[in-house]
């Protein structure tokens, strides 16, 4: 493995020092470019007093390239799929180097707040959210107590 | 690993505004959008080969459309920075999420934590000098809180050096970069010195004072006024040791002088042992002639008194004509041993190669007037002899004497062979054996116009009689037949 550059090490230290508010991702212990993180739901969302774990991997390509982030626990969102892949266009062709782990990890809280059916990733679930949104965000909050309720 | 250049600015606000957007570090060749977004030349070259825009705005952009910014430039030049030495490495910092109880406790099980090494803490010993990050180079070059290895002490040994982080936590505070410095060895030289002198005596900490590590430039002169590896000589044997080994050195020095415990004369350590048995006066010795049987013993200054003493000397004189004498029946009785071998050799030789006859002849009183007796036959490879007297001589000149005869019995002789005989004829002195009579022969038989071979006039009759060779009547013949060669003359049959 390439020695760890720089800017991943000064990205951890802050991470750990200034985490924002509802995050928290520390890098495993033998490899400093994969991350566990723990969203808390948003406040006034479907998912709120949910924990939602995600891993996160920095590629040798890093920051040129984006990160790869996924679900690991089960959400009810339009654009997250079964299995955890999120559709955020900052962790595809929006992806800017000045971006990093921290404005990833916003983006992602963010979009917990903001669902946006019109660019789904889960067809199914941006359907019901189209056609019937009160029930869906029901079918969300279940779907946040049944799988999130635990910060394990 | 050396302290990034971050780490060294005084005002660390400025760095945020003087980062570059993608690596976050100290612009090293800034290059700007046309918005004034801030990139490394190296970073932003990267990154718009993937995508043509600036990755903070997005403005369209390409490598032609970067500009330098010649404030931003003299800006970086004139930070204010301490140089690298103005710091020290720290203990690794183990980093854990700080946040919401409730994630935290649970997480930093299931999380884990970063160990961040690359802790960077302010040397209290170290430099305090600053400077614009333009001569940050020139002034670290010459930087007397710089370290350097001690020219005493300079052997290769990182491995110890790792050890020493290990073994003692005083030294962790050490820097590593192309000095190497531990916190005991920098200090005020004096103190750590008696520091290092002390231990000496402590095996335990024997390795690690295996070289003095690194100093700063500043107390290298005073270091090497006190450096325990500093070249010493021997006062005795002026040959170099470094100071710390000097001292057991002199203990065993063999160019040292030490004091005779006999004489009292001061006498070089090496020189010791001949002095005491060669030459110290106060040595008790034994006489010379001590292996001749004198057993005065006196100290050396007093040889001559006893060389030359009337009594001594004709003591000695004893002595060395009882050595004389006795070297002589040494001389005598190894002489004889060695007869007494050859006899038992020859013995011997006979025992496997020969025949021994003894012929008793009981009567002599009567035997004697038949004028001749003779003994049984015995057989020597195939060959039948007998041994005869003629009591009174064989022939008219012969009366009076003894002769004796050694016969072959010439008709069972076997055809066409030959016996070469070594042998002698004993008359046994009953008396005393070493007045026996031997005659002795070497003789072919069978003999050529003859049937025995022997002595005409072996022993007067008289002397027989008188001589103690005749006991109980009885006279005793021994004879010694050896086998020299057996002959074989074989006739050719005639050919057809
Ligand atoms: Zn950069
Ligand atoms: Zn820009
Ligand atoms: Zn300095
Ligand atoms: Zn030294
Ligand atoms: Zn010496
Ligand atoms: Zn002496």
């Amino acid at each position: 493995m390439n020695s760890l550059p720089k800017r991943i090490i000064k990205e951890t230290q802050r991470l750990m020092s200034e985490p924002a508010p509802g995050i928290v991702a520390t890098p495993a212990t033998d490899n400093l470019r994969y991350f566990k993180v723990t969203i808390t739901g948003p406040a006034e969302s479907p998912f709120e007093k949910g924990f939602f774990h995600l891993e996160l991997f920095l590629t040798d390509e890093y920051p040129m390239s984006p990160p790869k982030v996924r679900f690991l626990t089960k959400i009810y969102h339009p654009n997250i799929d079964k299995l955890g892949r999120i559709c955020l266009d900052i962790l595809k062709d929006k992806w800017s180097p000045a971006l990093q782990i921290r404005t990833v990890l916003l983006s992602i809280q963010a979009l917990l707040s903001a669902p946006n059916p019109d660019d789904p990733l889960a067809n199914d679930v941006a359907e019901h959210w189209k056609s019937n949104e009160k029930d869906a965000i029901k079918k969300a909050r279940e779907w946040t107590e049944l799988y999130a309720a635990s910060s394990e | 690993m050396e302290v990034p250049i971050e780490t060294l600015i005084i005002d660390q606000e400025l760095i945020k505004e003087l980062q570059c957007g993608i690596c976050l570090q100290l612009l090293n060749t800034p290059r700007q959008c046309q918005n004034g977004h801030l990139f490394d030349l190296s970073c932003i070259t990267t990154s718009l080969k993937k995508n043509k825009q600036c990755p903070i705005c997005r403005c369209s952009l390409s490598s032609k459309e970067l500009s330098r910014s010649l404030f931003v430039e003299k800006h970086i030049r004139n930070l204010k920075v301490y140089c690298k030495y103005h710091y020290k490495k720290g203990e690794p910092l183990v980093m854990v999420p700080t946040t919401e109880k409730s994630i935290s406790s649970s997480s930093s099980s299931s999380l884990g934590s970063f160990h961040d090494d690359e802790n960077w803490i302010i040397d209290d010993g170290g430099c305090d000098h600053i400077s614009t990050f333009e001569n940050l180079e020139t002034h670290q070059n010459s930087c007397e809180f710089g370290f350097d290895q001690c020219k005493y002490s300079s052997n290769n040994s990182s491995s110890n050096n790792k050890n020493n982080n290990n073994n003692n936590n005083n030294n962790s505070n050490s820097i590593n970069d192309n000095g190497n410095a531990n916190a005991n060895a920098n200090g005020n030289s004096s103190g750590s010195n008696s520091g290092i002198i002390n231990n000496n005596n402590n095996n335990e900490n024997e390795k690690e004072n295996d070289e003095c590590g690194m100093i700063r430039k500043k107390d290298l002169e005073n270091h090497y006024v006190n450096c325990p590896f500093r070249p010493t000589l021997c006062k005795y044997c002026e040959k170099q040791f470094c100071f710390k080994l000097i001292d057991d050195h002199i203990e065993n020095c063999d160019m040292k002088p030490q004091t005779c415990d006999l004489c009292l004369v001061s006498i070089i350590k090496k020189d010791m042992e001949s002095h005491l048995s060669d030459s110290c006066p106060s040595k008790l010795i034994d006489c010379p002639y001590s292996h001749f049987g004198c057993s005065s013993k006196f100290t050396r200054d007093n040889l001559n008194n006893h060389l030359e003493n009337q009594t001594a000397m004709s003591q000695h004189l004893k002595f060395l004509l009882l050595q004389q004498t006795k070297k002589e029946e040494d001389f005598v009785k190894e002489l004889e041993e060695k007869e007494d071998k050859i006899r038992r050799l020859e013995e011997a030789l006979l025992a496997s190669n020969g025949h021994r006859i003894e012929w008793k002849i009981k009567n002599v009183s009567k035997q004697r007037s038949d004028k001749y007796t003779q003994s049984e036959s015995f057989i020597i490879n195939g060959f039948t002899f007998f041994l005869a007297l003629f009591w009174d001589g064989d022939t008219s000149e012969s009366t009076g004497f003894v002769s004796t005869y050694l016969f072959l019995e010439t008709s069972k002789a076997p055809k066409g062979k030959a016996l070469f005989l070594h042998y002698f004829i004993e008359f046994q002195n009953q008396r005393d054996r070493n007045q026996s009579i031997q005659k002795e022969f070497d003789v072919l038989f069978p003999i050529k116009g003859g049937q025995g071979w022997g002595d005409r006039k072996a022993i007067k009759y008289t002397s027989l009689e008188k001589d103690g060779f005749i006991k109980d009547d009885t006279l005793i013949i021994r004879s010694d037949i050896l086998v020299k060669k057996n002959l074989w003359s074989i006739d050719v049959a005639p050919q057809r």
